[in-house]
């Protein structure tokens, strides 16, 4: 979970992530950073998801979890 | 009654080669071809769409080569059969989706310059090489707006794939001219096509507001980009080479 959280981190460059958040209610969400997180998903997780479905989760740590689970 | 004979975008007595014919802009700009009197000599990989295709032409004469372009031996056997041709439409291309740089991978922009750019790059090369191209005759080429005259996140290997293709086919038109081979470009706008499909990420509502941001209102449709590679392959054409087209309802304008 942890290296998934930095690379959100990452992503979104905010330095510390808060997991209860939605993707959505970062002001720092936009277009790219969406499209970032789906290539990522892709590359790194051999998992893939739509931007819509990324951004309906209601919170990130759900996401996370959603993310490993597939693993 | 006037009996309309005078009509220099006529295609009448041409043959015309046209990848990528098995689905959108390049099988529309087959069929148009044929409703302009041309024989066309269709290619693609999936043979079934392209006997549709076939089947949708008019008039007489007209054939079909099924061939990957990827493969360098596949370009070959294209160049082997074609007849001596009066026009050639490198139109095949491919998408391969959005993905910021960051994430580009190296075996998938090898993939999209492979069929976007260099497929067309090695058939030239063979047709000429093989003087299957007759003086004068015209090449055309299916660009886009995206690398050339837009950039949006997300779509730069597509971009850049198109980008190469323009300035390529501008220093060939430059080398081929002597030969009387004209070499031109189209860039459209988004065409309904299934490259633009729907993924189902966006609602209909917001595909509608996208396209009513095209100051003609709409998106293109296939015919829209034929039309303006007939007009490149004809002879009304005769004394443009090295041109890019921009076919986009507008919408490079705001
Ligand atoms: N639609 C748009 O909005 C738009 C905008 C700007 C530019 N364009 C360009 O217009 C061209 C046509 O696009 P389209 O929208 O008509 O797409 P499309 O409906 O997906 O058709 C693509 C064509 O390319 C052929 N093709 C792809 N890879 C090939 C390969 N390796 N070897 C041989 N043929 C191959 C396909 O044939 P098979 O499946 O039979 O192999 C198909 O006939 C493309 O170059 C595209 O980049 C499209």
């Amino acid at each position: 979970m942890e290296e998934l959280v930095s690379k959100l981190s990452e992503i979104l460059e905010v330095d510390n992530l808060d997991v209860t958040k939605k993707f959505t209610d970062y002001e720092e969400w936009d277009s790219l950073a969406g499209l970032s997180i789906l290539a990522l998903l892709d590359s790194d997780y051999n998992t893939t998801m739509s931007g819509k479905e990324v951004a309906a989760f209601d919170s990130i740590e759900a996401f996370c979890k959603e993310v490993l689970s597939r693993q | 009654m006037i009996i309309m004979t005078y009509n220099p975008y006529s295609l009448e007595g041409k043959t015309v080669l046209v990848t990528g014919a098995s689905s959108g802009i390049g099988q529309s700009t087959a069929i148009e071809c044929s409703k302009m009197g041309a024989s066309v000599i269709l290619t693609g990989r999936n043979e079934e769409r392209l006997s549709l295709t076939l089947e949708k032409l008019e008039g007489t004469g007209h054939s079909m080569i099924v061939a990957n372009l990827d493969d360098e031996t596949e370009i070959e056997k294209i160049v082997e059969m074609a007849s001596q041709l009066n026009g050639c439409v490198c139109n095949a291309g491919i998408g391969l989706g959005t993905k910021p740089a960051v994430f580009y991978k190296k075996k998938e922009l090898e993939q999209i310059f492979t069929t976007n750019t260099i497929s067309s790059i090695l058939l030239l090369k063979g047709l000429v090489k093989r003087k299957k191209l007759i003086n004068p005759s015209s090449v055309v080429f299916t660009s886009s707006i995206e690398g050339n005259a837009i950039t949006t996140i997300g779509n730069g290997m597509y971009g850049m794939s198109k980008a190469a293709l323009t300035a390529y086919a501008k220093t060939v038109a430059l080398e081929l001219a002597p030969k009387g081979i004209r070499c031109n470009v189209v860039t459209p706008g988004m065409v309904k096509t299934p490259l633009t499909a729907p993924t189902g990420e966006l609602t209909q509502e917001q595909l509608d507001a996208d396209a009513a941001k095209y100051p003609l209102g709409r998106y293109g449709n296939p015919q829209d980009i034929a039309w303006g590679i007939i007009y490149l392959l004809s002879d009304a054409a005769c004394w443009i080479t090295g041109t890019v087209l921009k076919i986009d309802g507008g919408i490079t304008l705001v």
